[in-house]
């Protein structure tokens, strides 16, 4: 039972003459404090309910969202629900602690959902990279375990070098007290704009770059360094590589997010390290995961650090054409010098296609090379150009196409699965092997009626000539959009969604604006780059290697014009050629990710409701199995402590007083505070309205007194036979029963402040306001429930004042047969008028829920609400009202 | 209404300084600390309508200042302010008796209604 009323009691108990003001300002502050407490508990519930429809609204949606938010939201609902049952026991004091039992273990389950899995460490900071096996991918992550392994097993040349662990990488970040930092900037920037991104990129990147390396980790690091420098004549030169844990996720091809190295002296290889771990956050990376629904903790960084080899030819094999991987081909991109051009996207190379069964070369095309990449003396890798007389010469002979095919095959043999692997061929005519890892192919498009009939279509409507032709597929399909020349970061933060980006280069770099590009055409690049990969995996068509693409179409660029890509058939057109367009691929990558597996197992613990039915005995605390089941409980607690538990005998006879208009009405009055004009006297038991100066009691009774109401409206046969069936099947309704129904109307004031509790027979609401000058203090709270006609009836009533109410701006909530309705935040003129509107409905919706049966009734009656509503808010402004309606109805006053 | 005192306690002074700024517009004062150590000198000697308070600043975190605020002035309502959200860290501050616990970034009318509330809670506003 709720204190206010033991206040009342003890009050009450002593007799009237006992009764001190002392004792009265007591219950009136008890009271004060029991409104409060019932309106952070509604406000605390909306809260909590908008955290878990957010929340719900995620797992249905698709769009890309993070980690930070699904904590966001779950911690807002959880706390809102503390919140909730905090107020529910300061309500009710001791009589609801168990509520926090209940919350607390909801909150232990999600926090063991949401919580980063301790990772097992290993003491190790370096590995050699000749022992590694795929067992240590754990360590080192797949792509260097893969070298080890190509090792051991097949005897393939891989550089001599070595491995820094995840371990050694996580305990650098600890070390610098760096992962706590990280979470937090995540936290607060996600789901930012483009230049966020970057931003956040910048700052996390640079927080890495500055950070310290452990002592034992440096010590380790030199050891290996000195270890390779042994073996070498000329002073060492390193690859420094990232290997990640988790590129492996199914799927997620992770193409070219992290950072490389090349030909790094070993004094600089720390800061290499630091920057390839920092590269975890370059923007390709976060938004890579971001749309990929891949949690930050999925990733860990793992370095590796490799002799430099230089390269007489290099390039990139596929055992298979990711575009066609049902085609029983491999595919060759080679170029003289270091392959590094070819990932990056910025080269012409040479292709060849050779048959997997009889090893046949059945594609040769040789390009036009003018440039190479070579290790620059003194650090790095150059472009120089290229010996005329190799300019125009495959780069590979047939013998040595050979040969590769041989090991990509027994790769694709030991690891089970087509491999995307990068070679050299060292100046001494060796195959050495840099990389392998599993070719990613992009999910299959939906078929579409608009795809299989693209070409009759074709036939029929010739297409106009395109624009440009030519260029490589590098990522199927076709699409439209408007276009947009990106030369540079500032160009990428202004890229607008679904345009068409058109670059210089398949630079790995504009990775970021793939979720956004309808679809992409570069000057240079091959479809082995990993911007192609990433743009298979997202499902944009795109088109690469198109010569003279940003002149071509310099006219469209400049004016910003749409225009469509056909990146199967190599063709750009002006305008959009519906034909070609095929329904946008399905792009639900959130579907199964690490993230959405993640929200799903959050809202098990927060959404289902279990407590369905209030007049249950099972309805108690400790069946309270989720957030939704504590929510539930608190509000219909929450409402039962404030209004239902106690008739209110006691302080009706003891500070209310009748109120009088001319005659005594059915409405009583207890004066919280100042709300009357003439000073309280003892001896008063009644109360003229005049001498009320509580305004939004003033402004609700006038809504109230507005227009007469003409007592329970005629109903029809079904609505009254209605009404009986739920009279006898309600002992609370039986005649001269102790039920709550019996109890009177109640208007409890202040100056400012306004709390009427009102039944009429079934019918039960409240209002609270509070109205004064400042607009930030004000609201208005309507709520009702119940009504004598059956479940449907009372359901469309409920549905048609909401319906009113939100047309004021109230913000509603309809629970099945209830309604509750809130405003806050107004001005003093807005709150008076709204104020009249709720007196309107508190008297004129009474019985309407006896008549809702008829949709005819219905409409007719939702006519009359809207007109009386404009005709006293018109009456109020100032404004008379439109003469002659037709109706009987007066409005008083004047 | 009378005009709110509050005190931000925050180790990001561009976020200090961004909220005093903001607060003020709407009549709140703000007196700023930027340690537990400096907020809990600071309510020795002044009274607070609320406290604002960062869960995670070096020396003394958010959550050992909640405790000793809470056990010394048990009247002053607290609000925590985060951009790790933790439902472990919010669920330790709630029992302490903080006001509520919010996350970064907050959007300033959400902050403002927040501490409107608590203020009404601790009988100041």
């Amino acid at each position: 039972m709720g204190s206010a009323f033991l206040a009342i009691r003890q009050f009450l108990g002593r007799g009237r003459r006992q009764r001190t003001r002392e004792q009265l300002a007591r219950l009136r502050e008890e009271y004060r404090v029991r409104c409060r407490s019932f309106r952070l508990l509604v406000k605390a519930n909306h809260e909590a309910l908008a955290a878990l429809a957010d929340l719900e609204e995620l797992r249905r949606a698709g769009r890309p969202f993070g980690m930070a938010r699904i904590r966001a939201l779950s911690v807002r609902g959880l706390m809102a629900g503390f919140q909730m049952v905090r107020q529910l026991n300061r309500m009710a004091p001791g009589t609801y602690e168990e509520l926090f039992t209940s919350l607390a273990s909801v909150q232990t389950s999600v926090d063991a959902v949401l919580r980063r899995p301790a990772a097992e460490s290993c003491p190790d900071n370096v590995l050699p990279l000749d022992r590694l096996t795929r067992q240590c991918s754990r360590e080192t992550g797949g792509k260097l375990a893969r070298l080890g392994e190509a090792r051991q097993r097949m005897g393939i040349h891989i550089p001599e070098g070595f491995v820094i662990t995840a371990s050694a990488c996580r305990r650098f970040l600890d070390h610098n007290d760096l992962p706590q930092e990280i979470d937090r900037l995540l936290q607060t920037t996600e789901n930012s704009s483009m230049a966020g991104l970057y931003e956040l990129s910048s700052t996390l990147r640079s927080m890495i770059l500055r950070a310290e390396v452990p002592s034992g980790l440096r010590v380790d690091m030199q050891d290996q360094l000195t270890r390779m420098q042994a073996l070498s004549p000329d002073p060492l030169r390193l690859a420094v590589r990232s290997s990640a844990l988790g590129e492996d996720v199914a799927g997620a091809s992770f193409a070219g997010q992290f950072h490389t190295e090349l030909n790094v002296p070993s004094e600089h290889v720390e800061d290499a390290f630091k920057a390839v771990v920092a590269s975890k956050y370059g923007p390709a990376a976060l938004a890579y995961r971001f749309h990929r629904g891949i949690r930050d903790s999925d990733v860990d960084m793992s370095v590796g650090c490799m002799e430099m080899v230089s390269a007489r030819v290099g390039g990139v094999l596929y055992t298979r054409d990711p575009l066609h991987p049902e085609q029983d081909c491999l595919h060759i991109s080679a170029v003289f010098g270091l392959p590094q051009a070819i990932v990056d996207g910025s080269a012409v190379c040479d292709r060849f296609v050779v048959s997997r069964c009889g090893r046949r070369i059945v594609e040769r095309h040789v390009a036009h090379k003018e440039w190479r990449t070579v290790c620059h003396p003194g650090e790095g890798t150059v472009l120089e150009e290229a010996v005329a007389s190799e300019q125009d010469v495959p780069c590979l002979t047939d013998g040595q196409i050979v040969a590769l095919v041989g090991m990509g095959l027994r790769l694709e043999e030991i690891f089970g699965a087509a491999q995307d692997v990068e070679w050299i061929i060292r100046e001494d005519g060796a195959i050495a092997l840099l990389q392998c890892r599993d070719l990613h192919f992009p999910a299959l498009p939906e078929e579409s009626d608009a795809a299989e009939s693209a070409p009759e279509e074709l036939e029929r409507h010739p297409l106009r000539e395109p624009l440009l032709r030519g260029g490589v597929t590098a990522s199927a399909g076709a699409a439209a959009g408007v276009a947009v020349a990106v030369r540079s970061d500032a160009d990428a933060l202004r890229f607008p969604e679904q345009a068409v980006l058109v670059a210089r280069s398949a630079r790995p770099r504009w990775a970021p604006l793939l979720s956004r590009a309808a679809a992409v055409i570069t000057e240079h690049g091959a479809s082995a780059g990993h911007l192609a990969s990433v743009a298979r995996e997202y499902g944009v068509p795109a088109l690469f290697s198109l010569p003279g693409a940003l002149d071509g179409l310099a006219e469209q660029l400049d004016r910003g014009a749409v225009i469509t890509v056909d990146a199967d058939r190599g063709a750009v057109y002006a305008g959009k050629v519906e034909p070609l367009l095929r329904r946008p691929p399905v792009r639900g990558l959130m579907f199964g990710s690490p993230v959405h597996h993640c929200l799903e197992g959050v809202l098990e613990h927060l959404a289902p409701l279990n407590l369905d039915n209030p007049d249950a005995r099972s309805f108690a605390p400790e069946n309270c199995r989720t957030l939704h089941d504590v929510l539930r409980y608190c509000h219909e607690m929450g409402v039962r402590e404030m209004f239902c538990m106690e008739p209110r005998s006691g302080l009706e006879k003891g500070v209310s007083r009748r109120l009088v208009d001319g005659v005594p009405l059915q409405y009583w009055v207890v004066d919280l505070e100042d709300g009357l004009e003439a000073p309280e006297d003892s001896d008063l038991r009644t109360v003229d309205i005049a001498d009320v100066r509580c305004r939004p009691m003033l402004a609700l009774w006038e809504g109230m007194q507005a227009v007469v109401w003409r007592g329970p409206p005629a109903v029809n046969a079904g609505g009254l036979v209605s009404v009986m069936v739920r009279s006898v099947s309600d002992p609370g309704l039986a005649e001269g029963a102790a039920s709550p129904y019996a109890v009177r109307n109640y208007f409890l004031i202040s100056r400012e402040y306004c709390s009427l509790q009102s039944r009429f027979g079934y019918h039960f609401c409240t209002v609270e306001a509070v109205l004064g000058q400042d607009p930030e203090e004000n609201y208005v709270i309507f709520q009702f429930k119940g009504g004598a006609a059956d479940w449907e009836r009372r359901i469309r009533r409920a549905r048609l004042v909401g319906d009113v109410l939100e047309d004021y701006g109230f913000l509603v909530e309809l629970k099945e047969d209830a309604l509750y309705a809130r405003r806050e935040g107004a001005d003093a003129r807005t709150m008076d008028a709204l104020l009249r509107v709720v007196g309107y409905l508190v008297v004129h919706t009474r019985q309407l829920d006896m008549i809702m049966g008829d949709s005819a009734e219905v409409a007719r009656v939702d006519e009359q609400i809207r007109t009386d509503l404009a005709e006293i808010g018109a009456r109020a402004a100032g404004i008379p009202p439109p003469a002659g309606d037709g109706t009987s109805r007066r409005i008083k006053g004047d | 209404m009378k005009n709110l005192h509050m005190l931000l306690v925050d180790d990001e002074t561009e976020f200090l300084s961004l909220v005093t700024r903001r607060m003020a517009r709407r009549g709140v004062e703000v007196t700023s600390a930027e340690s537990g150590e400096q907020a809990l000198e600071l309510l020795e000697n002044e009274e607070f309508d609320v406290v604002v308070l960062d869960v995670r600043m070096p020396g003394m975190d958010g959550i050992e200042t909640l405790r000793r605020i809470k056990a010394r002035h048990p009247g002053t309502e607290v609000v925590l302010l985060t951009g790790h959200a933790d439902t472990s860290s919010a669920y330790t501050g709630m029992q302490l008796g903080a006001f509520d616990y919010m996350i970064k970034p907050v959007a300033f009318d959400e902050l403002f209604a927040k501490i409107r509330d608590a203020a009404l809670v601790s009988g100041r506003a």
